[in-house]
């Protein structure tokens, strides 16, 4: 049967996407293209999980009928305010939005009730099993494992800032379920996000307009860029990532041995943590690329999720330029949620007049940004690690913030430039190596291990360990030929951050160099790609979260 | 839109050619483990002389443990060679047994059951079918250690296993003797649809070229069951092949505690010889068996036998 353990699968390459797309480009009418796109997406959903795939139809059906019921809340005030005289519309609007919440909040615990349950049930399970164990409590509660869904944590969040869209009014109710569905289900953002609003992507994804020769060209090509990322970086840094946080086994005579990250120096530690930094980068970002180039070829606006984020001068930044769609959804139904809710309104207010009006403001927006992170964290998945990993950012923001303001007046006192290329590199680099520690903290197995590595980088950088070819996983030229291809993605970013766009900058050669120009690229992406025998692909990284 | 049309197929064929081109250059020039060929063992069919292997071995590690062409060699004179590869699914079964015909007419192909359960999923069939067209898909990896002789070296495929593809280890470690054929009498292991159209593509692909597939599981009590003997039975009856199982209580005496080398997965040596005899008699019976062993063109399998006997001594 055939199953997708990702977009870089050969299935999908050489089956599933040429099928998808070609009848797509044959179909002659608008209804058929719909209808076959939401076939190829509840297809592909389905041979992950076949009867998973029920969820997602949940999900859908809980989004339309929560819509249409606050809706109808909305038209029942409309309707109920015109005839009512001025002093007595204020308490209709309260009663009516003390309805709307209810409804909200119902449908919201429905969509997040499915998400909690399994993905969640087993964590929490555990550590109430462990509470208890801690009072000598001789119960325990058996741990529940549930196959999850694929792209649970990304429609989830879709559906829910369509439910608060609609609550807020910014956007009406759709009475077309298929709309719905294929919004949720649409195949190329269901693994890894983007994660997509309603008002940015719905309208273009029903249109199903005809493919074009140019957005069919220059989807492909940056299909092709993702599989570079993917192929040639994320898969190559695979083993040594593997060994260095997962241990590797060695056989010595008849007897297997097993090796952790002990094995190694510190300093080989610190090495493996960016190499990991990278090849998330690579892989997700190469996945977008992956995504985004086939919502092009479909003609979908989808949102872009990456900004370039190893040139962010500050962690703040720097979660402006990553996984984008997750930050602005936090920002909009978490962040500012919070902030303009009364006790924080009160709180700033009070912190406004003992701190003063630079440092007040912080003090509410550590509130909003305790609760973004902390449900960034257990967003990213059911651990301990995950929750420390949202706690140290949360903390090196909040950090950022107060820096920023002592830094600003820094400046206007002595004269301080911080927007020259020396001070920016260093913040780059400083924001880097702050971002690498972070990741060590992610990719660990557990959070003891995380601190263990961690102690191992500081504590004992040089050893006179010897690491071995089959520690290493990878060979000098495997590394080599990572640093090459990290460093073209290095110039297109540069040349990004310029504005200029290489796609862009190709089309306009003749059409020689321009062919010559892409055969260069799928050559090296053939040759140099980690697929093939004694290769394991590294699995869609974000795909679990 | 005819003007894009034809510059995509122009663009499609151009990158084709490139390709096929860079497969000539990165396939290996030779078929040694040195010259980068991938499983250079199973690939040594490809240095035998046209027509002269009789009999060919397909399988997993657990193939490449059990026959052993030399014995066969030593007591019939008939030839033999194993294409088993570790971990062996069935579409790279199929791709080695295509290799091996392009050279070679065996009247028997045994394969070893083992294969069959072993999930197989679409992607990995169409990559096997890729790369048998595009060689680059497959030897790309050796940019690590290309050379200037690659562009200009022609291919030679001419070095051959002295072993022929069987593998000999010298350890023994018994296991504890368990019943494990016991189990529910009609109880059958289900074989994936995928596993089940590619082992009738293998049956097809030996019918066109003449040769009798056998299937034959070897004593392995980690790999093999009631349920998975019953399942192979069932499917042997549908298309028509015969099926030897060698788990089958009362087939053969095997020795739990000086026939496997690795506690009841693998044959060692000695589980191996009586496996390899049990085939004799089997071809003996299909009347597969051609003594070779005057004939001056079959001079290096002596020297072959010699090297390997001396090698096995040591």
């Amino acid at each position: 049967m055939i199953t997708f353990s990702s977009y870089f699968d050969t299935a999908f390459l050489v089956l599933f996407l040429p099928v998808s797309v070609a009848v797509y480009m044959i179909l002659p009418r608008q209804n058929l293209r719909r209808v076959w796109l939401l076939l190829c997406s509840l297809f592909f959903f389905w041979c992950d999980g076949k009867g998973l795939l029920v969820f997602i139809l949940l999900s859908t059906l809980f989004m339309h009928h929560g819509g249409l019921w606050l809706g109808k809340l909305q038209n029942e005030l409309d309707a109920a305010l015109t005839d009512l005289p001025k002093e007595e519309k204020k308490a209709v609007r309260e009663r009516f939005k003390k309805r709307k919440r209810l409804v909200l909040a119902f449908f919201i615990a429905l969509e997040l009730g499915m998400l909690a349950v399994l993905k969640y049930a087993g964590f929490f399970v555990n550590n109430l099993n462990g509470l208890m164990g801690l009072f000598s409590s001789g119960t325990r509660f058996i741990v529940p494992h549930f196959l999850l869904p694929m792209g649970i944590s990304f429609y989830t969040m879709q559906a829910m800032s369509y439910l608060f869209d609609v609550y807020r009014g910014k956007l009406a109710p759709d009475t077309n379920i298929g709309r719905l569905l294929l919004y949720m289900s649409f195949f190329p953002n269901i693994m890894e996000g983007p994660i997509c609003r309603w008002s940015d992507t719905a309208e273009s994804l029903w249109n199903a307009e005809r493919v074009t020769y140019e957005r069919l060209t220059r989807g492909a090509q940056r299909i092709l860029w993702g599989m570079v990322k993917k192929i040639v970086i994320a898969d190559r840094l695979n083993p040594f990532v593997q060994n260095v946080f997962g241990g590797y086994d060695v056989m010595e005579g008849a007897d297997l041995l097993h090796f952790d990250f002990t094995a190694y120096p510190g300093w080989v530690v610190a090495l493996a943590a960016a190499a990991f930094t990278l090849q998330l980068y690579a892989e997700f970002s190469g996945t977008m690329d992956f995504a985004l180039g086939l919502g092009e070829i479909f003609g979908v606006h989808t949102p872009e999720n990456f900004q370039r984020p190893f040139f962010s001068l500050s962690i703040s930044e720097f979660w402006k330029r990553w996984h984008i769609t997750l930050g602005t959804w936090f920002r909009d139904y978490v962040f500012y949620p919070v902030s303009m809710s009364a006790p924080v309104k009160k709180l700033t207010t009070r912190a406004r007049k003992k701190l003063g009006n630079r440092f007040g403001p912080l003090a509410g927006g550590a509130v909003a940004l305790f609760a973004v992170w902390i449900f960034n964290g257990l967003w990213h998945g059911a651990g301990w690690n995950y929750i420390f990993f949202g706690m140290y950012h949360f903390t090196l923001i909040l950090l950022g913030n107060i820096a920023d303001v002592v830094m600003i007046r820094f400046s206007e006192k002595t004269g301080f430039k911080r927007d020259i290329l020396p001070v920016k590199l260093f913040r780059i680099f400083r924001t880097a190596l702050l971002v690498v520690l972070g990741e060590l903290f992610f990719r660990a197995p557990t959070l003891r291990q995380g601190f263990s590595m961690c102690g191992r980088i500081f504590t004992q950088f040089i050893t006179n360990q010897t690491v071995s070819r089959a520690a290493w996983g990878v060979d000098w030229k495997d590394a080599f030929i990572v640093g090459v291809t990290a460093a073209i993605m290095l110039v297109v970013g540069l040349l990004q951050e310029k504005g200029k766009g290489i796609r862009e900058r190709v089309s306009e050669k003749p059409v020689v160099l321009r062919y010559l120009f892409w055969y260069a690229v799928v050559l090296f992406l053939v040759v140099f790609g980690a697929y093939g025998a004694g290769y394991i692909p590294v699995d869609p990284m974000y795909a679990e979260f | 839109m005819k003007k894009h049309v034809l510059s995509a197929v122009i663009f499609m064929i151009g990158l084709a050619l490139l390709l096929l081109l860079a497969g000539l250059v990165f396939m290996p020039k030779s078929n040694t483990k040195e010259a980068g060929i991938i499983d250079a063992a199973a690939n040594g069919i490809l240095g035998e002389p046209e027509n002269t292997v009789d009999t060919l071995f397909l399988g997993d590690s657990l193939a490449y443990s059990a026959f052993i062409p030399m014995h066969i060699w030593e007591e019939t004179g008939s030839t033999s060679y194993v294409c088993s590869t570790g971990e062996q699914q069935l579409q790279y079964t199929s791709e080695l047994l295509k290799k091996a015909f392009t050279h070679q007419s065996p009247k028997t192909v045994f394969l070893e059951a083992n294969v069959i359960y072993r999930k197989v999923n679409l992607g990995t069939v169409i990559y096997t079918k890729l790369y048998d067209a595009f060689s680059v898909f497959r030897y790309h990896d050796r940019w690590k250690d290309l050379s200037v002789q690659d562009l200009t070296r022609r291919k030679n495929y001419s070095w051959t296993d002295d072993e022929k593809g069987f593998r000999y280890f010298t350890d023994v470690r018994a296991a504890e003797e368990t019943d494990y054929m016991a189990g529910d009498e009609y109880a059958s292991a289900e074989i994936p649809d995928l596993n089940k159209a590619l082992l009738k593509e293998l049956a097809d692909t030996c019918a066109e070229h003449g040769a009798e597939l056998v299937i034959i599981s070897v004593p392995s009590m980690k790999n093999w069951s009631r349920a998975k003997h019953n399942g192979v039975r069932a499917l042997a009856e549908e298309i028509g092949v015969d099926y030897y199982d060698l788990n089958a209580p009362g087939t053969l005496m095997i020795d739990w505690q000086t026939d496997t080398r690795d506690k009841g997965d693998h044959m060692s040596y000695s589980g191996a010889v009586k496996v390899t005899d049990y085939v004799i008699e089997r071809l003996a019976e299909k009347q597969a068996l051609t003594d070779h062993r005057a004939d001056p063109a079959y001079a290096p399998w002596h020297e072959a036998f010699a090297r390997v006997k001396a090698k096995n001594a040591q």
